[in-house]
């Protein structure tokens, strides 16, 4: 009995997987001449780019001063500093910003609040039509600003995401992040034209300053406050676009403990704020409610099945039956399933092809194999020490 | 300022040529999952009719008249048919096995493919009685009687036997599923010849032993 229902789950997972690959492919496909972003004019009005900073010492003038090489109008740029209650000399540093960039750059000291508290602050002491947030330890490119604020010209756009990438990546774990990485930007790009798009990344995004007024600002006990403002906006069927071309590149875990840390933040901060917007999962949110919604979810609920299902063949011991039975194992024990899996593989590796063609930065063979053969046990791994810390209720900071 | 909402639209058009492309695929995919399956059955099938037929052979090697041929190259040709023989038959118990994993005990397919092995191996174990005899009993053949459905202790004994056929290079087992006993006529002659009635039951060289024998007490009856 447990037998068929454990067949009958990883066909339906296998189904679901197929329907997915199979609906990127043709998006990418129908929207082909569209992902190109078309120059809308320039449109620079004038904008307040807001950095919040915790003990960020020695990482914050770079990303001053190479967000101050923008070719954006310098009379239409501020910047706002927040230190949200640093214990380290970043306060110090953002003064000396503020005297050299006198006019455009402004330091501010409060409380220690958190990320979103840092960011709200700053936003209520905005005055410009634009606001963006800007993370850190993150650098813009000169001509990002102009690409992401000529979006705004349309009256109806509220926020715009912007294509993020990894800051020099040279360990193994930062190139397979740069595929990740390069890869979300398509994806996301595809799904702002079914007005799906999921988050509005810390590294850098633009809103419209009204939006805040129609939504509220950030929330201060979100641990992933860049999804939920993202779902917020979406529930109230406000206008997200995402940029292919205004890019910004981060730093990025560079162990595998600093990136398990981050990943189970963004799994329990999405867990809460899927149960906080459940209403979005709905008809009346379009393709955002029946499928791009619900789809973060089902995909975690079936990379958990399936190391579930992994983990009692392991135990029951067929897992070890290539140590048992050798090469037959691969060719007697080839089945339906597996014929579907290698499909899927196959589809997944065209869908890269056709999307590493809107890219303009090439990615390394190396790194696209090792994404693809690791990836799913990393996002595994991510998900179990997240329920184990979920049931632990561990506290989770910024 | 009155801000205009996003109205939203389930893209059907993308979802049914989706959903349509997806069935298909599906639908490709098992067929040819269920093909490579039904190819890896009649491949073994094939292994099967090929041993059956090099019992045959042996058969009719017996039914030489060693009076009017030298029984010593008789025997000898016998004893490395039988070997070889063994061999193939110990392999394709291991083929059969990893195939009842796969696809469950209660497969068609598998179950036919079980019967006509357990006939096969039912054949060999009582031609060996015949060139032990004739032969003066090169081999010390051991018949297991087992069930995999109500016998707790059969899947410890196989282990046992196992030590055991690595430690003799002169021991032949040969396996016999007392569930298939309705369904095979050769498995129910051999219980009946031997008052089989329980498992795990063994026949050593002719001697009946019930209940679980570890390698120790399977020893003491080789020498």
């Amino acid at each position: 009995m447990l037998e068929e229902v454990v067949t009958i789950l990883m066909y339906v997972i296998a189904f679901l997987t197929l329907y997915i690959t199979i609906f990127y492919l043709l998006l990418t496909i129908e929207k082909k001449d569209e992902i190109k972003e078309k120059a809308a004019g320039v449109y620079t009005p004038p904008i307040t780019v807001i950095i919040p900073c915790y003990n960020e010492e020695g990482v914050i003038t770079k990303t001053v001063s190479v967000l101050m090489k923008s070719d954006y109008p310098k009379k239409n740029l501020k910047v706002f500093l927040v230190d949200d209650g640093s214990t380290d000399n970043t306060f110090q540093e953002m003064k000396t910003l503020e005297k050299k960039y006198k006019g455009n750059v402004k330091a501010f000291s409060k409380k220690n609040g958190g990320k979103s508290s840092a960011i709200n602050y700053g936003i209520m002491r905005a005055r410009t039509e634009l606001i963006a947030t800007l993370d850190s330890d993150s650098y813009v490119h000169v001509k990002s600003l102009k690409k992401m604020t000529s979006f705004f010209k349309d009256s109806t756009v509220m926020a715009a995401t912007s294509a993020i990438k990894v800051y020099k990546p040279k360990k193994i774990i930062e190139k397979v992040q740069h595929v990740e990485y390069l890869l979300t930007i398509v994806s996301r790009r595809l799904l702002s034209f079914l007005d799906s798009v999921t988050v509005t990344p810390g590294p850098l995004s633009v809103f419209r300053r009204s939006v805040f007024k129609k939504v509220g600002l950030f929330d201060e006990t979100s641990l992933l406050e860049d999804q939920e403002i993202a779902y917020r906006i979406q529930a109230h069927n406000y206008k997200i676009v995402s940029s292919l071309n205004a890019s910004v590149w981060t730093e990025v875990p560079r162990t595998f403990k600093a990136l398990i840390r981050q990943r189970v933040r963004w799994n329990r901060g999405g867990l809460r704020n899927y149960w906080k917007y459940k209403k979005i999962l709905s008809p009346r949110y379009g393709d955002f409610g029946v499928i791009i919604f619900p789809l973060g979810l089902i995909g975690s609920i079936a990379v958990l099945a399936v190391f579930f299902i992994s983990l009692v063949s392991l135990l029951n011991g067929s897992a070890f039956q290539f140590f048992q039975y050798g090469f037959k194992v691969f060719y007697y024990g080839f089945n339906a399933l597996q014929v579907i899996s290698l499909i899927i593989f196959t589809l997944s590796v065209l869908w890269i092809w056709v999307a590493s063609k809107h890219l303009k930065e090439k990615m390394n063979p190396i790194s696209i194999a090792l994404y693809l053969v690791f990836y799913s046990f990393l996002i595994t791994i991510f998900w179990i020490v997240t329920i184990g810390e979920e049931l632990s209720f561990r506290k989770q900071r910024w | 300022m009155v801000v205009k909402k996003v109205k939203r639209k389930i893209s059907l058009n993308i979802h049914i040529t989706t959903l349509i492309i997806t069935l298909l695929i599906f639908i490709v995919g098992v067929f040819i999952g269920v093909q490579i399956a039904s190819q890896t059955t009649s491949q073994i099938q094939k292994q099967l009719n090929q041993m059956e037929e090099n019992n045959y052979n042996l058969q009719l090697l017996t039914l030489i008249n060693t009076s009017s041929y030298p029984s010593t190259v008789l025997c000898e040709t016998l004893e490395k048919g039988v070997e070889s023989f063994e061999q193939q038959t110990f392999n394709m118990g291991s083929n059969l096995q990893f195939l009842e994993s796969k696809y469950g005990s209660n497969d068609p397919s598998v179950t036919s493919l079980k019967i006509e092995y357990s006939t096969l191996e039912a054949r060999d174990f009582l031609l060996l009685q015949k060139i032990n005899e004739e032969c003066g009993n090169p081999f010390f053949t051991v018949g297991y009687f087992y069930s995999n459905e109500n016998c707790s202790s059969c899947g410890e004994q196989g282990d046992y036997l196992t030590a055991f056929r690595r430690q003799h290079s002169n021991v032949m087992v040969y396996s016999f599923d007392m569930d298939l006993k309705n369904q095979s006529f050769e498995i129910a002659l051999l219980s009946s010849l031997y008052n089989v009635s329980s498992t795990p039951t063994i026949i050593a060289n002719g001697k009946v032993l019930t209940g679980l024998q570890n390698v120790q007490q399977l020893n003491s009856y080789y020498s």
